[in-house]
């Protein structure tokens, strides 16, 4: 049985090599994760998308770089201002790697779940006003 | 001029659910889909909503507690109606598990109008309303809180122009708020009798629409649900008097001058007889005719397949698209879902010959509770094709008792037009095979027993009667002696 968390974690391509990311990519990536959770809470419930992050973290990070969401599995804002600190405390480019690592295993799981192309639908949606480039 | 209201009328796009409703969906009802678990509540409902939804009809589907909305779509998209294309842009899922979590039904009313308001859908659908209703304080207040909610709820939707749908595991005499408030109502069952499974849907109420009343079966595939109402085709027009029926040839020399110049075109005729006495060759010699003259047929097999897997001329005729045939592999199918299988074949391929080999085999494959009146089955089927204008041959197989004269199981024989019996008898110490007209109703026909050979060419029947007297009764005796 192929269970979509027993596969190594996908680590999504690196950005341009230069510049390296800065605290506006922070800003970006934290962005897309508010996009993404606004459009995804009513449809799988604010619980629900805490818990597919919260498992998409697990799968994709190893301990140390992991955040502790216990506190914050019920609410989508708690969780993203606890992720805004703990990209801080990363630093710009440690952070930018983890983000795309987490949220590339959080579309992979989705995907698992829902279909490749209900996914990339509701994602495109929900990013329908970001710049190009920047919900990724 | 009338100047009374017009119900408009919309499709729900589940084969067969229309004409239960006497037409459709009200427009801006009220609705209930109920029944236990498994019954398909859900899956109907998705149904209705992707075949109506569109940029003009949008729809909101509210999910409550039960199915976890990622399970929905992952499961729901295995039916063919699930268009991913519309979800999002015509179809909006709402979970709204965390609005009923402190149970304040005012709390999830101004959530439900909210949304309402702000995708502005035609159709909404509440999965499980149920839960709405669990989650009603105890008591007298409790009740009044959800009363008025769900009055509230029914006058928002209907003044939204809102089609709305309520789902959930109501049964059809429970006295809830709900059923009072509902313009409509469709219980979903399934009863298991035996090993067998039979899904049932009914339409408990439809305000202001003549609505079939009474449970139908249903089906579910991939494509959904497909419902078989308790109806039999419309009549074709009188085309005159039985006895002025054309004739059509029946593919074995010398039985169309025993059934007085062929079979009458539209007659449903029986073919009764002992393993071996060559049913299904006559059977499909009467396809073969028709193929040789540029009719196509249509055949349902319920016996084992060897017989066809034989007769290569058989399936060259299906393989040329001259002959379509119908082999179930279900054991508990109702009888609206053989006639509509056999119905559908016809009016698709005009089809002017149906063979149904055998009639014996029939009831293995029929639910119980259809085995249960065989004669009641047989009628639905013969009736539903008769209306269609088909000529029908039905084979039956009889147990070989030699000193009877039985021409049917279950009085079927009264069912069909034509009866023929086929018969093994002895004569002068070998087994031998006769056969008879026993009626063919409105005409003259043969009444004698004419013997007959199965060799390369088919059935080749006597010129003569048989010479011999007493055969029905086991002591044979040359005429001439008699």
């Amino acid at each position: 049985m192929t269970k979509y968390d027993d596969q190594p974690a996908v680590r999504a391509p690196p950005l341009e090599p230069a510049p390296g990311p800065d605290e506006h990519d922070i800003e970006n990536g934290l962005r897309s994760w508010a996009q993404l959770a606004a459009y995804l809470s009513p449809l799988i419930g604010p619980a629900g998308f805490c818990a597919l992050y919260a498992r998409a973290q697990r799968v994709a990070l190893a301990d140390a770089q992991r955040m502790d969401i216990r506190t914050s599995l019920r609410s989508p804002d708690l969780l993203l201002e606890q992720l805004r600190a703990h990209m801080a405390e990363l630093g710009p480019a440690a952070a930018m790697d983890a983000n795309h690592a987490v949220l590339a295993t959080f579309t992979r799981l989705l995907s698992g779940l829902i279909g490749a192309r209900l996914t990339e639908r509701l994602q495109a949606s929900a990013w329908a006003d970001m710049p190009e480039g920047n919900s990724k | 001029m009338n100047d009374k209201v017009q119900i408009g009328c919309h499709p729900t796009g589940v084969p067969g659910l229309d004409v239960l409703l006497g037409g459709g969906l009200s427009e801006f009802s009220f609705n209930v889909i109920s029944g236990a678990p498994g019954t398909g509540k859900t899956t109907l409902a998705h149904q209705i909503m992707f075949a109506q939804a569109g940029s003009d009809r949008r729809a909101l589907f509210f999910t409550v507690l039960g199915e976890p909305p990622l399970k929905m779509l992952r499961y729901q998209q295995q039916f063919a109606f699930f268009d991913v294309d519309k979800v999002d842009s015509c179809i909006r899922y709402i979970n709204l598990a965390e609005d009923l979590r402190t149970g304040d039904f005012s709390g999830v009313l101004e959530r439900i109008v909210r949304e309402v308001e702000s995708f502005s859908p035609g159709l909404v659908f509440v999965d499980s309303f149920r839960s709405v209703i669990q989650m009603a304080k105890n008591g007298n207040e409790g009740v009044a809180d959800l009363q008025h909610f769900i009055q509230e709820l029914g006058t928002r939707m209907t003044s939204w122009q809102a089609t709305t749908f309520l789902i959930g595991e109501y049964a059809e005499d429970e006295a809830s708020p709900v059923m009072t408030v509902a313009d409509g109502m469709l219980s979903l069952s399934q009863d298991v009798v035996g090993n067998a499974a039979v899904r049932k849907i009914r339409v408990v109420k439809m305000r202001g629409q003549d609505h079939m009343a009474g449970p139908h079966t249903f089906r579910m595939t991939g494509d959904g649900l497909r419902i078989y109402p308790r109806l039999l085709p419309p009549a074709p027009e009188p085309d005159g008097a039985d006895s002025a029926a054309p004739r059509i040839a029946s593919g074995v020399p010398g039985l169309d001058a025993m059934l007085g110049g062929g079979l009458p075109r539209g007659h449903a005729m029986m073919v009764v007889g002992p393993t071996g006495s060559g049913k299904t060759i006559l059977s499909t010699a009467f396809l073969k005719q028709g193929a040789s003259q540029g009719e196509h047929g249509v055949v349902a097999y319920f016996e084992k397949c060897a017989a066809r897997a034989r007769d290569p001329a058989l399936l060259r005729l299906a393989a040329e698209g001259k002959l379509t045939i119908i082999a179930s592999r279900s054991l508990d199918m109702s009888i609206e879902e053989i006639l509509d299988e056999l119905t559908s074949a016809v009016l698709r391929t005009g089809a002017t010959r149906v063979v149904i080999d055998s009639l014996s085999e029939f009831a293995l494959y029929l639910a119980p509770e259809f085995c249960a009146d065989f004669r009641e089955s047989v009628f639905r089927i013969l009736a539903g094709l008769s209306r269609l204008g088909v000529t029908v041959l039905v084979t039956m197989g009889l147990d070989d008792s030699f000193t009877e004269l039985r021409f049917s199981k279950g009085d079927t024989a009264f069912l069909v037009d034509a009866v023929l019996a086929m018969r093994y008898v002895e004569i002068e110490g070998r087994l031998a095979k006769v056969m008879s007209v026993v009626k063919v109703r409105g005409s003259a026909h043969s009444t004698e027993l004419r013997r007959y050979e199965i060799g390369a060419g088919g059935i080749e029947i006597d010129g003569a009667p048989v010479c011999y007297t007493g055969l029905l009764s086991g002591r044979p005796h040359p005429a001439a002696a008699a």
